[in-house]
């Protein structure tokens, strides 16, 4: 017979396996959105990486000076 | 559109009156001038499929490969490389296609067709009835 500690850890293994199951269906959802969106507007995708490239390009020299 | 398609259409295009040079009247020459120049736009709007296509492909087949490139390009746009480097590349960049540009003005359509690979089927035919 499982202690009333063994049943909480169980609980608390189950919980976690639920997240991380959310989170990897979150995941395969952005990774569908990012293809479609890509595959949609190939052109404005490749601008806009290029545009936060950038900022981010920026960012870092503002941050060198 | 591949590789092996734009050589075919290329070997198609060029003709054997290209190798003539710039000899003759100013009228021939200044029709010459012009259909060097439509060739040479004809050149680049394939060149601009090409691109795109190879583009989209890549977009397609490597989404997150592509998008890191571009936005790798982004951030040496905005100087986040070092700047020396990115003046170096600019200036040998520069330089070299001026050279080649100039060379091949002063070489005549010949050498032209040797870098850009196309000139328009129909020079013999407009050379002819000219």
């Amino acid at each position: 017979m499982p202690s009333s500690d063994d049943t909480g850890a169980r609980e608390r293994v189950e919980a976690l396996k639920g997240h991380l199951n959310d989170a990897a269906e979150e995941f395969r959802e952005a990774d569908r959105q990012i293809r479609g969106f890509v595959k949609d507007s190939p052109f404005l995708a490749l601008a806009l990486a290029v545009a936060g490239g950038y900022l981010i390009g920026r960012t870092f020299q503002l941050g060198r000076q | 559109m591949s590789t092996v398609a734009s050589q075919q259409r290329r070997s198609t295009v060029r003709s054997p009156t290209a190798s003539r040079g710039f000899a003759g009247s100013p009228g021939r020459v200044i029709r010459r001038v012009v259909e060097d120049a439509q060739a040479l736009s004809r050149t680049a709007g394939e060149a601009r499929e090409e691109l795109r296509d190879v583009l989209r492909t890549q977009l397609e087949d490597r989404p997150y490969v592509a998008l890191a490139v571009a936005s790798s390009v982004g951030y040496l746009l905005a100087g986040g490389g070092p700047l020396r480097l990115a003046r170096l590349l600019w200036s040998i960049g520069s330089r070299v296609s001026l050279e080649v540009f100039v060379r091949d003005v002063m070489n005549g359509p010949r050498a032209a067709a040797g870098t850009l690979g196309a000139l328009p089927d129909d020079l013999e035919t407009l050379e002819t009835t000219a």
